[in-house]
């Protein structure tokens, strides 16, 4: 039995290809809203490259390789959740989602110590006015830090909330109702917030020179 | 498009994982070379760009996509292009900032 249709579609492949097609667009958006966060970086990096020399070596590389490897096989359980929800195979549905989910959340853990390891260490994207006049500082370089990982997190946060409602939706679901378009839709999503971390990596946590 | 599950297979993704798993240790590795400050940027900024667009092709089938969704995604990513290096050409060049 085919997906459920709704207004105004004529058959579930046209159904699926509109919410493919409105996703993109909303993730297009999201290109540009990251890319400005970018461009801040990028602008800083290259006028004062001595700040990630400086600052930079003060993350921690290991704990950043050990959360992009957790957000990669998180997108890799996030397309079996997906390739599931079309075969509408419902236990492994929800096992997909789950471990895609307890994967995010270890995610937002290791940034959360993360994060306040930083605060403990006065590592805080504070106005310097002491420093004013001297060139922009440590607090100029957590500024950046801060505001690129933490949109990234929120997002993290929301995806999280997206698979939650997905997982108790396929629980309560009979096997044979579930639909695939929205699982498909989340999946998008979190696959865009995974590439997103994939350039935050390199920018941020192998910007300062790597000393064994 | 597509009647069945646009999904990779799941042997076709788990490819498309152990590729991005292998290309971060590539990433990190480079990051322990000796070389000039521009080139570690080209190179982990090309890595990052190959592993983005592994993600899009396999985990996000946007091959398999109609049309004016790819054209949407693609157009996205040349605006993106546009506001960078024209930012780059300012601050390096044009003394701006």
């Amino acid at each position: 039995m085919p997906e459920a249709v709704r207004e105004p579609f004529a058959d579930p492949a046209h159904q699926r290809d509109a919410v493919a097609l409105g996703m993109w667009a909303f993730l297009g958006q999201e290109v540009l809203f990251f890319g400005v966060l970018f461009v801040f970086y990028t602008s800083l990096r290259v006028r004062h490259p001595e700040l990630f020399a400086a600052f930079a070596p003060r993350l921690d590389w290991r704990l950043a390789t050990v959360m992009t490897v957790a957000l990669l096989i998180s997108s890799f359980t996030m397309a079996l959740a997906v390739r599931f929800a079309f075969t509408r195979a419902r236990r492994s549905l929800v096992l997909a989602l789950s471990t895609t989910m307890i994967l995010g959340a270890a995610f937002l853990a290791l940034k959360g110590w993360e994060y306040a390891h930083h605060f403990e260490h006065g590592e805080t994207p504070q106005i310097d006015l002491a420093g004013l006049g001297r060139g922009p500082g440590l607090a100029t370089f957590f500024g950046v830090y801060f505001v690129l990982t933490g949109f990234h997190a929120l997002h993290v946060l929301g995806g999280l909330g997206a698979l939650g409602w997905l997982a108790v939706a396929a629980w309560r679901t009979p096997a044979s109702d579930l639909r695939g378009s929205p699982v498909m839709a989340v999946g998008l999503y979190w696959h865009f917030v995974d590439i997103v971390w994939l350039f935050l990596f390199p920018a941020l946590y192998l910007a300062g020179r790597l000393a064994p | 498009m597509n009647h069945e599950s646009p999904a990779p297979t799941i042997a076709a993704a788990f490819l498309a994982l152990l590729a991005l798993l292998a290309l971060t240790a590539t990433t990190v590795a480079l990051a322990f070379l000796e070389l000039p400050p521009a080139v570690h940027v080209a190179l982990a900024m090309s890595i990052a760009a190959i592993k983005a667009g592994l993600v899009v092709a396999v985990f996000m089938h946007l091959m398999r996509e109609a049309p004016a969704t790819r054209l949407v995604a693609l157009v996205s990513v040349i605006l993106l292009s546009i506001l960078m290096l024209l930012v780059v050409v300012d601050v390096r060049h044009l003394g701006g900032g």
